[in-house]
């Protein structure tokens, strides 16, 4: 058998790169909620955004809409007035033509409220009129002033407001000075043919502006912001300006469907990051048990060199027995025995021969690849086993080893192979902590009870300094020259695998207590 | 009178197989599991020669060695070690073994060292035998008789002896004639020789 105890911390390193240091700790609930919370404020200010750029994009659409029928309508005033400013000239002293044709205009035009043909010099007089009972009057003296700015057959605005709505002017000829006055309603001026648009609000004003129809007294207030337009009608003898003020309420920005939509989206992003994450762990785990599996392998064949003395008087006592028999046998047939009498010294060497047998399976096994495997294992026959293989070590280094076995015999729940290089290492350990030492010995004690079972290796040694106790367990701690700090976290591992719990205990200058508890089989 | 080996190896399997081996080679065997048991053995006391494994529980086979060696007539010890280190054979010689084996043992290692154990325990018991004889002729002798051959022993003639014990010549005679009779011889160095020895 090829024993090495050169495998050096370099070797070792090769084989089995560092362990990292904590298990990757999964979020904790708490932080999920504040990621899902954060996700939805997001999603919540994103959705807004898009609603909002698409709710002004509908009321562009639907006010340039309406600003293209008030714009016809305006240019259809000037048309009236051309025409009526042609049938004013005809020679009708009645004017009954001019009262039919106005009645027509007004019958299909209903905000057209009042059609009047004005003389204003010398005196102003009404020649013909055609208005609503609720019409607001005009007073002639503000049609005279406007129609002295104008030119002849020119059409403007009265400046200040007529009722709820304007009043236009048309000058007829100097003589005598004559005007068309054409009242609009603007409220009908501006109601869209069809739907009107949702929670809008809609007025005209002029340059100065002068407010023309119903504007809301809280037009510009409010939040959410709201949604304007504002363009002029292209209109020389009506310049106003249509104004859209479109209010927005949350419901419309933050629709229910959408934020629920967004509660599960979001949840189920976070459902998915997380299985990744989870995923992602695992997978990590699995890297790190495989490494340290190499881990314990490689301290395994390291630690064999130790026990190669041991080993080998193992070997020695059967194969001693063997030879012994065997030249028995031979010198029991030069005396004449018979074959009956081979019977027991072959029965002999047969079980010498497994008993050897089993003493290599032990070693093969314990330097073997292998995953862990727990099973009941009597606790009392372990311990003896590790010291058979661990005493000559011992005894070549002056340290005296002593079993306080429990006579209960405790049958533990374990993983055999993890356990015997856990007692292994701690042995060692005790030993190195003991080199030199007069009197130096090392106890391996179990013990019982209702809970579990326990074994505890105890020297006498120096002991270990309170600050260096508690960091003994931390890979890549060491107080060794050139150790690697990695046996006694990798026992702490190899317990904790099964389901174990590994302890050091110490008072500096009367020894350490190294106790591995270990979960007991059911019986 | 032949001696048994007396094996101890807390081994039951090299216990018995070389337990067999010996018989085989025509030895009385008593195994031992053990240097405690040796120690209690039946009859106490009894001779034979010892066969010890090194490495026991309890007592080890090279401080039974050093036991039976404060033992005024020392047993024959041979010590078999499963790893024969060097301190460990000296220690073994030291201390007064006969032979020193290493596992496993040779049949023929075994039985010169066996044989050469009984060689050495025939030889002290026949030493003691013969101690045993000179200290029972000289328990014969009187206070007066002693007191001549001390004297005899110390290179005085006859008359040099009366004078300082104040005796007559013929007196003396007498005595050195009787204690040629009790021991058996007449030789002065035969009588000086069983004064000398213990």
């Amino acid at each position: 058998m090829a024993l090495s105890n050169t495998l050096d911390a370099k070797t070792v390193a090769l084989t089995a790169p560092p362990v990292p240091a904590a298990p990757v700790a999964a979020w904790p609930s708490w932080r999920w909620l504040a990621a899902w919370l954060l996700l939805m404020v997001l999603g919540a200010a994103l959705l807004a955004g898009w609603r909002f750029h698409q709710l002004g994009q509908r009321f562009d659409d639907e006010a340039r809409t309406l600003h293209r029928t008030i714009a016809q309508r305006v240019g259809q005033h000037d048309a009236h007035l051309t025409n009526l400013h042609a049938i004013a000239q005809l020679d009708d002293p009645q004017r009954a033509t001019f009262r039919a044709v106005a009645s027509a205009i007004r019958t299909f035009y209903p905000r057209i409220v009042a059609i009047d043909l004005v003389r204003l010099a010398p005196v102003p007089e009404v020649l013909a009129s055609t208005r609503d009972a609720g019409a607001a009057p005009v007073r002639l003296e503000v049609v005279a002033q406007r129609a002295a700015t104008l030119g002849a057959g020119k059409a403007a605005m009265l400046d200040a407001p007529v009722g709820t709505g304007y009043a236009m002017v048309k000058r007829i000829g100097d003589a005598p000075l004559s005007a068309l006055v054409l009242q609009i309603d603007a409220a009908q001026l501006i109601a869209p043919d069809g739907l009107a648009p949702a929670n809008t609000a809609v007025w005209l004003t002029d340059a100065h502006g002068t407010v023309f129809g119903g504007r809301p007294a809280d037009a510009d207030e409010g939040w959410p912001r709201a949604l304007g337009f504002a363009q002029g009608l292209g209109s020389t003898s009506q310049p106003l300006q249509l104004v859209l003020s479109r209010r927005l309420g949350w419901a419309e920005l933050l629709p229910a469907g959408g934020l629920l939509a967004l509660a599960i989206g979001g949840a189920a992003l976070l459902w998915a990051a997380g299985s990744v994450q989870r995923v992602r762990r695992a997978r990590r785990e699995a890297a790190r048990q495989a490494q340290e599996l190499r881990l314990a392998h490689a301290m395994r064949v390291n630690g064999l060199g130790e026990m190669a003395s041991g080993i080998a008087h193992e070997l020695t006592q059967p194969l001693t027995a063997m030879l012994s028999q065997s030249q028995a046998g031979l010198r029991l047939i030069e005396q004449g025995a018979d074959a009956a009498a081979m019977v027991p010294i072959l029965q002999a060497n047969v079980r010498l021969a497994r008993r050897s047998g089993d003493i290599l399976e032990r070693i093969r096994s314990y330097v073997s690849q292998r995953e862990p495997a727990v099973e009941a294992v009597a606790l009392n026959a372990l311990v003896e086993g590790v010291a058979e293989l661990v005493q000559a070590d011992l005894r070549a280094r002056g340290i005296a080893l002593e079993l306080v076995l429990d006579p209960a015999g405790p049958v533990v729940r374990i993983d055999a192979i993890s356990v015997e290089q856990v007692l292994h290492n701690l042995v060692r350990n005790a030993a190195e902590a003991l080199a030199g030492q007069d009197g130096a010995c090392i106890t391996v004690r179990t013990r019982s009870d209702a809970a579990g079972a326990q074994v505890a290796v105890i020297d006498n040694g120096p002991g270990i300094a309170p600050e260096q106790l508690a960091r003994v367990f931390q890979p890549f701690f060491t107080t060794k020259e050139g150790g690697m700090g990695l046996g006694l976290s990798l026992c702490e591992r190899l317990v904790e695998n099964i389901g174990g719990r590994i302890e050091a205990q110490s008072t500096p200058g009367e020894g350490s207590v190294f106790t591995v508890q270990l979960r007991k089989a059911a019986r | 009178m032949t001696h048994p080996v007396f094996l101890i190896d807390d081994d039951a399997d090299v216990r018995e197989a070389l337990a067999l081996l010996l018989r085989t080679l025509g030895y009385a065997v008593q195994a031992f599991d053990g240097a405690a048991a040796f120690l209690q053995r039946e009859p106490a006391g009894a001779q034979g020669c010892v066969v010890t494994d090194v490495r026991m529980a309890g007592l080890s086979g090279l401080q039974l060695l050093e036991r039976l060696q404060a033992d005024p007539q020392p047993l024959p010890v041979v010590v078999i070690t499963g790893h024969g280190d060097v301190s460990v054979c000296r220690r073994a010689f030291r201390g007064g073994a006969v032979d020193f084996l290493t596992k496993p043992v040779d049949e023929q290692a075994l039985l010169e060292a066996v044989q050469a154990g009984m060689a050495r325990l025939e030889e002290s018991t026949a030493l003691q035998a013969q101690r045993t004889q000179a200290s029972a002729k000289l328990e014969q002798l009187s206070a007066r008789e002693d007191e001549i051959l001390r004297l005899i022993a110390d290179g005085l003639s006859t008359k040099e002896i009366a004078r300082r014990l104040e005796l007559s010549p013929r007196t003396v005679e007498k005595h050195r004639a009787g204690i040629a009779f009790k021991l058996g011889t007449g030789s002065v160095a035969e009588m000086v020789r069983a004064v000398l020895s213990p």
